[in-house]
């Protein structure tokens, strides 16, 4: 009986541990994606997919299901990186475009 | 030693600039950009430009000519004439705001602000014009602004379009700022205005003939049907900003006014023929 | 008996073919990526059979299995066409996150059949 009240105990426990880690995971997602829309928008090139991404990351923060907010914030973050990269090579590349 | 390697890292850092960047030259860059157009569209005329998308099928152009036999933007330009012509609180009116009294001047914007440095669209001006006599602006891209703009680019029908860029840093600094988004990709589809509107210009998007950027401000503002009302350039631009999946810049930045200034430079000689009625 | 030989026979002839080919499935969610505005889009700029008003910015697509015959090279035009041509219209769909590389083998497997 008290072994079984032990693996209960425990099992709620992990419970409780893996949900605070989920909780913050997404919140350390929502922080990255953060930050890299941030140096997107000072590039003036945000996309408006890594808006809507970032958007349901908040809104699944909110509701509690970690997991997804999670998922949606590293997409958004994603996006943001991809749009970084293109227009730090356009600095360069749009000259090639110019018609001559 | 140490100054050798101070040599060395100087040279480094200084080989990308060897093969220095262009110099500005608006009057060449429009001479490429108008040559351009007419070398892949040589039955084209310069002034044909004007009709945008409406050059390349006789459909289009058919059902376009029929829609003008009642202009749908004349309801706006009436309500323009009647907004412009209205004196504000403290006495004053919007003519007072422009050199010969704001009729038959549209030719002449986006124009270079030696005061502020900045570029001033005509929208941007009917607002400051505004703001001087202690009146809110207005939304520039639809609405009363759009009319007001209407009427006045109305008394410019037919004049060649004249932009100027004056000899002064800020002027060619935003010149070449409107040239390299206009140029830039953007948006996660990857597109820059050149990538529809002059690689793939006189090609079908789907069912839409892609406009070529010569000419391409010179009917604004415009009536649009799916708009169902008139609507200025910058809405435009943020229309086209929104398709490739790119946020819009406001409809007052800098970003907007440059990309405006290089654009309607590029068809500097072409007639203004707005407002205009598109699809 | 000697039916069940036949079609033993029949199942084993037929077996790698399946194996390889698409399933009706993913040829339909091949063509609905190319042909919906949020997804490939495809047809916005090239024609291929059944595109409803397609435009002409690229190339007809027909006779595709002949026409890009490797399916890594084509996989790579649709994943980043501007690694090929820097100058290219085409958007990169795969770089740039607009459709995931089963999308992009969907829409392959689709037009494979045109
Ligand atoms: C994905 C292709 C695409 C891109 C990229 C694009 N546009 Fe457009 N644009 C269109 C289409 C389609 C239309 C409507 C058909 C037409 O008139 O060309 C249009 C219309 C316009 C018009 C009105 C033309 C007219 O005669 O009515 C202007 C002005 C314009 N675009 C400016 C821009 C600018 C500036 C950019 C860059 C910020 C841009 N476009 C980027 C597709 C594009
Ligand atoms: C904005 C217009 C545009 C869109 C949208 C587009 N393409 Fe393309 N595509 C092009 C152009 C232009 C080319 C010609 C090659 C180049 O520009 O490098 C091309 C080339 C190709 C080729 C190579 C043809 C050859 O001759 O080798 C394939 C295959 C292709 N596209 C498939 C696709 C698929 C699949 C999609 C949808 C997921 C798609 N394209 C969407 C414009 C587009």
């Amino acid at each position: 009986m008290k072994r079984m009240a032990l693996v209960v105990a425990a099992a709620v426990l992990g419970l409780g541990v893996a949900h605070a880690a989920g909780k913050v995971d997404a919140a350390r997602a929502i922080a990255g994606a953060a930050a890299k829309m941030k140096i997107a928008a000072a590039l003036d090139d945000q996309w408006t997919p890594a808006i809507a991404a970032f958007k349901a990351a908040k809104a699944a923060d909110a509701a509690g299901d970690y997991a997804k907010a999670e998922a949606s914030a590293k997409r958004a973050e994603a996006l943001a990186a991809a749009s970084i990269a293109q227009a730090r090579s356009q600095k360069r590349l749009w000259q090639n475009a110019v018609p001559r | 030693m140490k100054r050798a390697w101070a040599m060395i890292v100087a040279l480094a850092t200084l080989a990308p600039g060897l093969a220095p960047p262009a110099k500005a030259d608006p009057a060449a860059d429009l001479k490429a950009f108008q040559g351009y157009f007419q070398t892949r569209f040589p039955t084209l005329a310069l002034q044909d430009y004007v009709n945008g998308p409406y050059n390349f099928s006789a459909n289009d152009r058919a059902q376009w000519k029929q829609i003008l036999e009642f202009p749908p933007y004349s309801f706006a330009v009436d309500a323009g004439k009647t907004a412009f012509g209205t004196k504000f609180p403290d006495g004053a009116d919007y003519a007072s705001c422009f050199p010969r009294g704001g009729i038959g001047i549209a030719q002449d914007y986006p124009k270079f602000d030696e005061k502020t440095g900045k570029v001033v669209t005509l929208g941007i001006a009917v607002n400051e014009c505004r703001e001087r006599h202690g009146l809110k602006p207005l939304s520039l891209t639809k609405g009363e602004l759009a009319d007001i703009v209407a009427y006045m680019t109305s008394t410019s029908d037919g004049k060649p379009i004249h932009v100027v860029i004056p000899n002064d840093k800020r002027a060619i600094a935003a010149y070449e700022a409107g040239k390299e988004y206009f140029y830039s990709r953007r948006g996660q589809l990857n597109f820059s205005c050149a990538s529809c509107h002059v690689q793939a210009a006189g090609k079908r998007l789907r069912g839409q003939y892609l406009a070529p950027a010569l000419g391409i401000t010179a009917s604004f503002p415009v009536y649009r049907s799916k708009w169902g009302d008139v609507g200025t350039l910058v809405r435009r631009f943020i229309g086209c900003n929104k398709k490739v999946r790119s946020v819009p810049a406001k409809p007052d930045s800098a970003a907007y006014r440059d990309l405006a200034y290089f654009l309607t430079y590029m068809s500097n000689g072409l007639p203004i023929a707005g407002p205009g009625a598109r699809s | 008996m000697k039916h069940t030989a036949i079609l033993l026979g029949l199942a084993v002839a037929v077996l790698p073919a399946v194996a390889l080919a698409a399933t009706p499935q993913q040829v339909a969610a091949g063509e609905k990526i190319a042909t919906t505005k949020s997804l490939g889009n495809c047809a916005a700029c090239h024609s291929f059979a059944g595109a409803v008003e397609p435009g002409n910015v690229g190339p007809a697509l027909k006779d595709v299995k002949a026409m890009i015959p490797d399916r890594k090279t084509f996989y790579a035009i649709v994943f980043d066409e501007q690694a090929r041509n820097p100058q290219t219209v085409m958007p990169a769909f795969g770089k740039n996150l607009i459709l995931t590389p089963r999308q992009i083998n969907e829409v392959i497997d689709f037009l494979y059949t045109k």
